[in-house]
């Protein structure tokens, strides 16, 4: 069975994450977007706030899948549209993941940890869990059939058309009669748990195994090899057995035909219940395959119907916000084009609209940012940064438009203010960074500079920033840079390059910021000055 | 009668039973353990702790060894002793079972195993082509053995038990309790149902003992169906004993072979090299790829790479004396040429690509132990206390290894002392190595080669292990001085010129 809601011919397996994911978290601010997609964000406009129970797992996958980049066109709009159909099938979307967890919730009770451990077969009480698990996995998939056949019609998408059909083939209704054919012959084993009796109340039936085997004889005249010829669970009135052999026992057993024996001792009885244990794990052990299956289905299907649901979640509070999304579109690596983007991560933090940017920027592989202080430069980085992150793992984009190339190597490289308190080595622990990055590189590289190398004097850090990002755009990395070393953008546009975009925050003439970006020359001073006199009070 | 034994040519009275002094020197300890857990039911150590009488027999190992590495001969061979191991095993059971029925059918379980795994050695060993002196001895008794008329009564009957043994299926109805047991087989209805033959034995096969339900089914089976068990109790009447001193002897002292070959077999797998050593005293010793196999175990497993080197003693040259940086290799490489006479002379293969190797009397080695409380006099006094013993047996033609003698003596004493050990072995025709920081040792003593570890000519302060033959001169170590992080523009191009190549 498969799910395959996330690729179409893998499942998850979180190979190939970005290079450095905790700074892209911290640095682009996500721990938010994982905060809100936890939560249900069912509250509409104006009623109470009520704090739903968060589910830290879907936070936490959300964070898993958001760091593994998509690397085709075609991976990102396979999850797109299977994006879509969750978004608009808002109880399917609920139910599938309420089930996928509350099946998890049930292994976890049964001892999946146990279970999961090699070689780890405390028999019996092992067996007792693993006959349960069948049970579990053989419900739950039941309704998961039976939930995918109602919502079957309003799939668009490839991705959950397959789902759907994936389980009415490999979990056919012939199969599932099987299934609990095998699961009714096995109620012996479980006696005493009400969830899974045959009698259903019946107070005075007890279970009894009626088993017919076949034994071979092993050296030292052990009984060796088994074969079971046949198996069923059949229900006796419960009368409770006598510790010695009774009168009419005995005459059944002198006039039996065959040599026969009714087992009264303890010891004995012990002995029996290991051969009934054998003959169970037996039929288990058929069943592994599909036990085997089902395992890897349901802990798939848990991360990547959480995946869905926690997007689910930042839709609804995005739309209760009246966040413009969209879905973004691929296009090649030295193309980047937005109208209308807003940084997400802060936009769903406090709930409001920020000021969107513009931009069409064509057959550029550098990108120079500078302008006023406070103008909104770094939180335009960000949301470059966010969006590009969200765009490669299939998620919507807080923007009108947005098309951007794939960069599965994403490298943003912000200044830590942790790090303010120790000055001396900050340039060091800077550059160390730079080093690993330029170790980590690869095809379509990205990397984001957010006031680098700020830890030095204007002239050295200039030099040093020309030198790094010039032999960066050379070998063909993507950089969007952010930065005050005005003498370094001013000797790049200096040379009048076509491959550079240079871009500013917008200060109007009174001084006043827009925190709008707009095309233009860097201008010598960052205007820190208007801030200055802002804060300071003039003499 | 022949005495026949695939380790000595004649019966020894002593068996070794203490390692040798050079074991921990040559950190051959660590490898027999290794080698010793290739086979955790036979003690293989001992036999390990003695060389071959004389170089007939290190070659008479040696073809045996040949032979044993060839699969068809490895395969019966191991197949022997699997099978030789559950007559051991059923042994064992017999002896640990209370019911005497049980008991009986224990023996005739041991008795089946070993004449089964007796035949079928003679058997295979009949159609393969063994070359060794010492496999054809034993196959020829073999041949011999197995036509022998209690052989093959015992045999015939033990094989009779066993067949009736697998004829009999026990079917067993169990409902509310109650057992009822004939004989007969059955379709496996429920099995064909579920599409999958079952593979479990009975829950109570892991005990030799019978357990409480088995004793209850055989006892009421037996009442009505008594035929086989009557037969199970005479077969121990009729052949109370079995078995054979020179089979045991070979089934124990093949196991030198078989632990060696596993354990060599796991090492060439890793990619380690091993070679069969040529006797050509007309030719110069010498060896291609030689490393310290004790290191390669323990290197494999924290996946390091080991350094082999290449050496040979040309015509006249007797002793090697090494210098060179700490934790450069000497040592090792010190160990390595130990490790290889010690299985040249065990007739077994060498860790090494090629080797010629002479033949040597024996193995001596001093090794300098650990500093210890001794303070300087006292140390001297140590080792010149072990050192006298080697000298004293004037052990003509043994391969020796000095590793760091007289450190604590003062540096002119260190070498005057030191030449006159080269002078006592080289003049009793020994050969040997000598590590040493006393780089003028090299130059006194006729035949004596000198040869250093040396460091990365780039790089300083990096070791290749690799051992040259090399005057000792004082090398600058002296340090470049590497922009930290690398991050000049030229420097910086060059790396991600050189990365891109490695992007898809």
């Amino acid at each position: 069975m498969k799910v395959r809601l996330l690729y179409e011919y893998k499942e998850w397996k979180g190979n190939r994450p970005y290079y450095d994911c905790s700074s892209i978290v911290n640095d682009l601010g996500l721990p938010t977007l994982f905060r809100v997609a936890s939560r249900d964000q069912e509250q509409r406009e104006g009623a109470v706030l009520t704090a739903a129970q968060a589910d830290e797992h879907l936070g936490k996958t959300l964070e898993k899948v958001m760091l593994v980049p998509l690397t085709t066109p075609e991976e990102i709009r396979y999850r797109q549209e299977i994006l879509k159909d969750f978004l608009a099938n808002e109880e399917f979307t609920k139910k599938l993941y309420d089930m996928a967890s509350d099946a998890m919730l049930r292994w976890d009770r049964l001892g999946k940890k146990q279970m999961d451990k090699p070689g780890a077969r405390e028999r019996g009480i092992q067996m007792v869990s693993q006959v349960k698990l069948f049970h579990l996995f053989v419900d739950v998939l039941t309704q998961i059939k039976t939930l995918c056949r109602a919502h079957m019609d309003s799939f668009h998408s490839e991705g959950l058309r397959q789902f759907a059909g994936g389980i009415e083939e490999d979990y056919s209704d012939e199969w599932e009669a099987k299934i609990r054919s095998v699961l009714d012959d096995l109620t012996f084993f479980c006696d005493g748990e009400e969830e899974y009796s045959l009698a259903g109340g019946g107070t005075n039936l007890v279970h009894q195994p009626r088993m017919v085997l076949e034994c071979q004889v092993a050296d030292g005249l052990k009984l060796g090899r088994l074969k079971v010829d046949q198996l069923e669970t059949v229900d006796k009135k419960f009368r409770k057995a006598k510790a010695k052999t009774t009168f009419s026992e005995k005459m059944m057993l002198t006039f039996a035909s065959e040599p026969t024996t009714i087992l009264k001792s303890p010891i004995l009885l012990e002995d029996l219940k290991k051969l009934e244990n054998q003959v169970v794990e037996y039929v288990m052990h058929c069943f592994q395959p599909f036990m085997s299956d089902c395992r890897e289905f349901f802990e798939q299907l848990h991360i990547q119907s959480a995946f869905y649901r926690a997007c689910y979640n930042l839709y609804v509070r995005s739309s209760n916000s009246g966040l413009q999304l969209c879905y973004p579109s691929v296009c090649d690596t030295d193309c980047l084009r937005f109208e209308n983007l807003t940084e997400y991560s802060m936009a769903t933090y406090r709930s409001f609209v920020p000021v969107g940017n513009d931009g069409d920027i064509r057959h550029k592989m550098l990108l120079i940012v500078t302008g006023a202080n406070q103008g909104g430069k770094s939180t335009f980085l960000r949301s470059l940064g966010i969006a590009q992150i969200m765009m490669q793992c299939g998620m919507f984009v807080s923007a009108k438009t947005f098309e951007s190339g794939i960069f599965p190597h994403f490298f943003p490289h912000f200044t830590r203010r942790e790090d303010s308190a120790m000055n001396s080595g900050r340039l060091d622990e800077e550059l160390g960074r730079i080093d690993d990055i330029i170790r980590h590189l690869g095809k379509d590289s990205i990397v984001l500079l957010n006031e680098s190398f700020a830890t030095t004097t204007e002239e050295e850090g200039s030099v040093i920033a020309y030198d790094i990002i010039r032999a960066l755009v050379e070998a063909g990395v993507k950089v969007l840079t952010v930065t005050h070393l005005l003498s370094f953008a001013r000797q790049v546009y200096g040379e009048d390059r076509s491959d550079v975009e240079f871009l500013s925050a917008q200060r109007l003439a009174d001084g006043r910021r827009t925190y709008k970006m707009v095309q233009g020359e860097p201008e010598l001073t960052s205007f820190g000055l208007d801030l200055y006199d802002k804060i300071i009070p003039s003499a | 009668m022949e005495y026949i034994s695939v380790l000595d040519l004649e019966q020894l009275q002593e068996e070794a039973l203490y390692m040798p002094g050079f074991f921990t020197d040559l950190n051959l300890d660590q490898l027999m353990k290794l080698i010793q857990d290739q086979s955790s039911f036979y003690e293989i150590k001992n036999m390990f702790y003695r060389f071959p009488k004389d170089g007939v027999c290190e070659d008479y190992r040696r073809q045996i060894y040949e032979d044993v590495k060839t699969q068809p001969v490895y395969d019966c061979l191991e197949q022997f002793t699997a099978v030789m191991r559950q007559a051991w095993k059923s042994n064992g059971n017999q002896s640990s079972v209370e019911t005497q029925l049980q008991k009986n059918a224990w023996y005739a379980a041991g008795v089946y195993s070993y004449c089964r795994a007796v035949t079928d050695l003679q058997q295979a060993l009949a159609g393969l082509d063994v070359r060794s002196e010492g496999l054809q001895k034993f196959s020829a008794y073999l041949n011999s053995y197995v036509n022998q008329q209690d052989f093959l009564r015992q045999k015939e009957e033990a094989f009779r038990i066993r067949q009736a043994m697998d004829d009999l299926h026990l079917i067993l109805v169990i409902e509310n309790n109650k057992i009822t047991v004939t004989s007969g087989t059955l379709e496996g209805a429920y099995e064909t149902y579920l599409g999958e033959p079952s593979r479990y034995n009975s829950p109570f096969i892991a005990s030799m003992r019978m357990s409480d339900l088995e004793e209850e089914l055989f006892g009421i089976f037996q009442k009505k169906h008594p035929e086989l068990f009557d037969q199970i109790r005479k077969f121990a009447r009729d052949f109370p004993s079995y078995g054979d001193e020179t089979i045991y002897r070979f089934e124990k002292e093949i196991q030198y072979y078989l632990a060696f070959c596993r354990f060599q077999r796991k090492m060439e797998d890793q990619g380690f090299a091993f070679c069969v050593p040529e006797r050509d005293e007309g030719k110069d010793m010498e060896a291609k790829g030689l490393y310290d196999l004790a290191l390669a175990c323990s290197n494999y497993l924290r996946d390091k790479a080991v350094v082999s080197n290449d050496f040979v003693y040309g015509p006249g040259e007797t002793f090697f004396v090494v210098n060179g940086p700490n934790q450069g290799g000497k040592t090792t490489f010190a160990r390595s040429l130990g490790q290889l006479v010690f299985f040249t002379k065990m007739g077994l293969d060498v860790p090494a690509c090629r080797a010629n190797v002479h033949r040597f009397s024996t193995l001596l080695t001093h090794f300098s132990v650990e500093e210890s409380m001794e303070s300087g006099r006292g140390k001297l006094m140590e080792e010149l206390d072990r050192l006298a013993p080697m000298m004293e047996k004037k052990a003509r033609g043994a391969f020796v290894i000095i590793n760091e003698l007289f450190t604590t003596a003062a540096h002119y004493d260190g070498c005057v002392m030191g030449a006159r050990v080269l002078e006592h072995f080289t003049g009793n025709g020994c050969r040997g190595i000598y590590v040493t920081h006393l780089k003028e040792l090299g130059d006194v003593v006729e035949g004596v080669v000198t040869m250093t570890a040396m460091l990365d000519g780039t790089d300083a302060h990096r070791r290749t292990y690799k051992i040259l033959r090399n005057k000792a001169e004082d090398v600058g170590y002296a340090e470049d001085i590497v922009e930290k992080y690398q991050l000049t523009y030229d420097r910086l191009h060059e790396r991600l010129t050189e990365e891109q190549a490695g992007w898809q």
